[in-house]
């Protein structure tokens, strides 16, 4: 057995790319090693700002003579298709076999691989998986065009350890030779170096200052972090979005510790967060005294003679000018709310375009004041008070804090509203009508804020629907599924009870809403099955009903969902079934009508008529009053009446009319079952 | 050599280096631009097969950036340094840290990051891959591997090194204001701040740039530019009869495209520019700008 070790280093790869290409590295290898016939015991890829690679533990150390086989295409297949699968390996008709097997019958095409050395059936596999690699952007640099890459690629390690000897791997992609040496640390340990085994290669990596593994990497940072942090009476504020960015900047992690200098402690916390984060991907450090944001930890990529004092206070300099700035910015909103109020942004909302055929965020405003005193209705809620708070939803937008850090929207607004006396409540509305932004995230509880938040978005997703803006595979840049999602948490995660039908109706907008209706459908599908609701029942369910009955949906899943899984609820699939089967195998005779004279109808077809007729009657009552349970009891009522129908009537007899009406009969009691729910999406996975 | 005392050190040391590396050392373009990628030395050179490495200061123009002379770090017209290298060099990179250490940045003490930002011009219709570089969280220059100009790929890649002068000198020189920066030695016989030079252009321009420039001047004169450039790219009225097919006065040209954009931009800063409209302003410039590396990957085809 061996041991691989395969390094790609390059100039610094993008944060956020780093974890998707390590586990894309890790899926090309295994799938190539088994594609070749290889073993190997561990697979270990890493990735830091300068590389990526993977090392392989006791690999099998000889290819031995094997045979792969190719399946072509069907039997009987197009000559085309044929014909493209020999072109596309290289071979002659004569070349092809033909082979069953539990899908049919084939043509393979048979390879003999033959003996060769690990070492080049490594090298093979690791050329294929560069060149296949796949970064969501990647690039040309200098003047060879023969691969595309995150950033230039600077140099290839492929040691192969075999028997306790090192062997080079021989690759060559880009005219980059494969070396046995790499290289750890570019500013605390830059020369290049060898190894001897794969502990070697770890060991002398973490000795010039290289953490291989991402998670390694935010480990120290947070044990550091948490010492740094704890000594001088802070706690780390969580973040592990920007920690994960953090440790994809930094092949080998040193938090630092910095106060916040006192005169900017007079900004909004949330100002100060922002900024710490976007622009300088600062940790915040709350003080355990009084709970504020009065730190930061920041994480440098190298440790300094004078312990990193230099690289703290350039940082703090940084600091100390954006947050000044802010401050500046902070100062004008504030002036100006308390001499002319919020409203005063209103007028420049005028000037801000929301969508080239929809207007300006002004006019969107108007709308969703218009939405939300419609809204209001339902709930317990002053109509001058709804009108009053949605009016300034947007206004923080041309606040100059918010322009200068758009991701503050609403939390600055909220702020404002305060400082114009607005209520706690609007001022909370304010803040929280954009949520949920994330699926994580809450959503908003209160109902002035739960108003303003359906009312935004019902304006927001039918005004784009209706100039034509409607998500594709995909593609959804205007978050369309995002937003819709948001609408049916609101609801169903505050036990709402409102009719999204009415709602879409609220916006005034003249468009042919079914398949707004169809797309919003599937995305409750989507909610439900999230959560965990059996996604059969719920596609069964969601198709058959109008959007009104969202609010009860949980509910009527659930009792479905047990239902079905009832010996009452089994029966009903059966004869769903065993009534589906017959139509469809007799298809011709079904579509064959004659009137038929009383006298020719026997006593089972008019006990099953009846019975149709009357669970026809109870099934749609039941469901007008939207109670299911009854719904389902009464189909389970008719199943023993139609297996006995079955069992003892010939559906297909000879008389033609009579014929005819059975057919009709089993059709109606199809859709009568229908109606409560899509029996046939049950079997589906 | 010593590390730099003043703002035109900088300079001269940046253009010692470079040249030493290479690089032919150009003076700026005597257009407004805002920024020194406009410089035909570098829009035009990314296009077509031809070697090309050169440095050179250029001052930009931001009208909106402009802050009368307040702010500690913005202006609306400050001057960055421009390297560019054609097919770019293996070690690119390398050359570049050689010269913050040329400048007396030590990379053992300080913390020098490069931090993914892709650069993207929509007037200029352009993309690269890349970074902007942070030194101790101060982002100095920024660093781009180009791959398309006018919609045109670049091949060879031109590589580009960005550095923000101003903002470099603030933290060589240990200032807090860019006002405060010795522009030349201190030692001399007449030492000058950066406010001495540029307070009052600054007070100037920002009041012109924000409240008095004639704005339907301004749009007058971008149609024309816009015209213009059209005319001698002989894509509306055929201005150039007389000129064979190939020789299409691409540089002429190019000219008016850099003039609309500035144009533009100051249209913009003096806010009669709706969000709406906006849009439709870039796409003009951009569609100069597309015309142009047309034309001259045309010329540069038609030499071969």
């Amino acid at each position: 057995m061996s041991d691989f070790i395969f390094e790609l280093i390059s100039e610094e790869i993008p944060a956020k790319m780093q974890a998707p290409a390590m586990l894309q590295l890790e899926t090309l290898t295994l799938k190539k090693v088994a594609e070749n016939g290889l073993t190997a015991e561990e697979l270990m890829p890493f990735v830091t700002p300068m590389r990526l690679g993977i090392i392989i533990q006791n690999i099998s150390t000889e290819v031995n003579e094997s045979i792969k086989e190719i399946r072509g295409p069907r039997i009987g297949a197009s000559e085309n298709a044929i014909l493209g699968f020999l072109k596309k390996n290289k071979i002659e008709r004569s070349d092809l076999q033909e082979k069953k097997t539990d899908k049919g019958e084939f043509y393979f095409y048979t390879i003999k691989i033959s003996a060769q050395p690990i070492s080049n059936v490594l090298a093979g596999i690791f050329t294929e998986i560069v060149h296949e690699f796949n970064w969501p952007k990647s690039m040309y640099w200098g003047d060879n065009y023969s691969l595309r890459w995150v950033r230039p690629l600077r140099s290839i390690v492929a040691v192969l350890f075999e028997k306790g000897k090192r062997k080079r791997v021989p690759l060559n992609i880009r005219d980059i030779e494969s070396d046995i040496t790499t290289r750890a640390h570019q500013v605390m340990h830059p020369a290049f170096f060898d190894f001897n085994s794969v502990e070697d290669y770890q060991e002398k990596l973490l000795k010039g200052k290289v953490i291989l593994q991402p998670k390694d990497r935010k480990t120290r940072v947070l044990q550091e972090g948490k010492r740094l942090a704890e000594a001088r009476g802070f706690y780390l504020v969580k973040d592990e979005k920007l920690l994960d960015e953090i440790i994809g900047l930094t092949e080998f992690p040193n938090p630092i510790l910095g106060e916040i200098p006192k005169e900017l402690l007079s900004l909004p916390e949330e100002v100060i967060i922002t900024s710490m984060r976007e622009h300088q991907k600062f940790l915040s450090l709350r003080s355990k005294a009084n709970g504020k944001v009065e730190a930061f930890l920041m994480v440098a990529d190298i440790q300094t003679q004078d312990k990193q004092k230099t690289i703290l206070s350039g940082n703090i300099r940084v600091l100390n000018s954006r947050l000044k700035d802010a401050i500046f910015f902070y100062k004008n909103d504030q002036e100006l709310v308390k001499r002319q109020g919020m409203r005063a942004w209103n007028d420049k909302l005028k000037s801000v375009r929301f969508h080239e055929k929809l207007g300006s965020q002004y006019d969107r405003v108007e709308r969703i004041v218009k939405i939300a005193i419609l809204l209001a209705k339902q709930f317990d809620l002053e109509r001058d008070e709804v009108s009053k708070a949605a009016s300034l939803i947007k206004a923080d937008l041309v606040s100059d804090l918010v322009v200068e850090f758009p991701s503050l929207q609403g939390s600055m607004g909220a702020h404002y509203a305060k400082i114009a006396g607005c209520e706690e409540m609007v001022s909370e509305a304010i803040r929280d009508h954009y949520l949920p932004v994330g699926s994580n995230d809450v959503v908003p509880k209160r109902l002035l804020s739960i108003v303003l938040a359906l009312s935004d978005k019902i304006d927001y997703l039918t005004c784009l629907w209706r100039i034509g803006i409607k998500p594709t595979g995909n593609k959804d840049p205007f978050a369309l599924r995002r937003t819709s999602l948001g609408i049916i948490r609101i609801i169903l995660e505050n036990k709402l009870n409102v009719d999204l039908d009415y709602l879409i109706d609220l916006t005034e907008v003249n468009f042919d809403k079914t398949d707004l209706q169809l797309f919003l459908k599937e995305r409750i599908a989507y909610y439900l099955t999230e959560k965990n609701y059996q996604k059969n029942v719920v596609k069964a369910v969601v198709q058959q009903y109008k959007l009104d009955l969202l609010p009860i949906l949980p509910r009527v899943i659930a009792e479905i969902t047990e239902f079905i899984s009832s010996e009452s609820g089994k029966k009903a699939l059966a004869v769903y079934k065993r009534v589906s089967n017959f139509l469809s195998s007799n298809k011709k005779l079904f579509s064959y009508e004659e009137k038929i004279s009383k006298d020719h109808i026997t006593e089972e077809d008019q006990i099953v008529q009846e019975q149709l007729i009357s669970t026809k009657e109870r099934v749609e009552r039941s469901l007008q009053s939207k109670d299911f349970n009854t719904a389902l009891f009464v189909l389970g009522s008719m199943v023993d009446s139609v297996n006995q129908f079955l069992d003892n009537v010939q559906v297909n007899c000879e008389d033609n009319a009579l014929r005819s009406l059975r057919y009709a009969l089993l059709n109606e009691i199809l859709q009568n079952m229908d109606r409560v729910l899509v029996f046939s999406e049950l079997d589906k996975k | 050599m010593p590390k730099p005392d003043c703002f035109q050190q900088i300079i001269l040391l940046l253009q010692n280096f470079w040249s030493y590396k290479g690089c032919v050392i150009l003076q700026p373009y005597d257009l407004e631009v805002g920024a020194g990628t406009f410089h035909p030395a570098t829009t035009l050179k990314s296009l077509g097969p031809d070697d090309w490495s050169a440095a050179y200061v250029q001052p930009c123009r931001r009208p909106s950036d402009g802050r009368y002379g307040d702010s500690p770090n913005r202006l609306q017209h400050y001057y960055q340094f421009q390297v560019v290298m054609k097919p770019s060099p293996v070690t690119f990179k390398e050359m570049y840290l050689e010269s913050l250490s040329e400048l007396g940045i030590d990379r053992s003490v300080h913390d020098i990051r490069f931090v993914e930002d892709d650069w993207e011009s929509p007037t200029l219709g352009a993309w690269g891959l890349g970074w902007e570089v942070w030194c101790d969280g101060m982002e100095i220059s920024q660093f781009t591997y180009f791959q398309q100009v006018g919609g045109h790929d670049c091949k060879p890649v031109m590589g580009e090194i960005t550095y923000g002068l101003e903002r470099l000198a603030m933290f060589i020189l240990d200032c807090e204001s860019v006002m405060d920066l010795p522009y030349n030695s201190p030692n001399s016989p007449r030492p000058l701040k950066y406010s001495d030079i540029f307070l009052e252009a600054e007070k100037q321009y920002s009041e012109w740039n924000f409240s008095l420039a004639n704005t339907e001047v301004i749009f007058r004169h971008f149609d024309d530019a816009e015209k213009m450039c059209q005319e001698i790219l002989g894509a509306a009225v055929s201005l150039n009869k007389s000129l064979s097919k190939n020789n299409k006065l691409v540089q002429p040209a190019y000219d008016q495209c850099i003039k609309a954009s500035h144009l533009f931009n100051l249209l913009d800063s003096r806010g009669v520019i709706s969000t709406a409209q906006r849009q439709v302003y870039i796409g003009r410039v951009r569609a100069l700008a597309k015309l142009c590396a047309d034309a001259y990957i045309d010329e540069v085809s038609s030499r071969v």
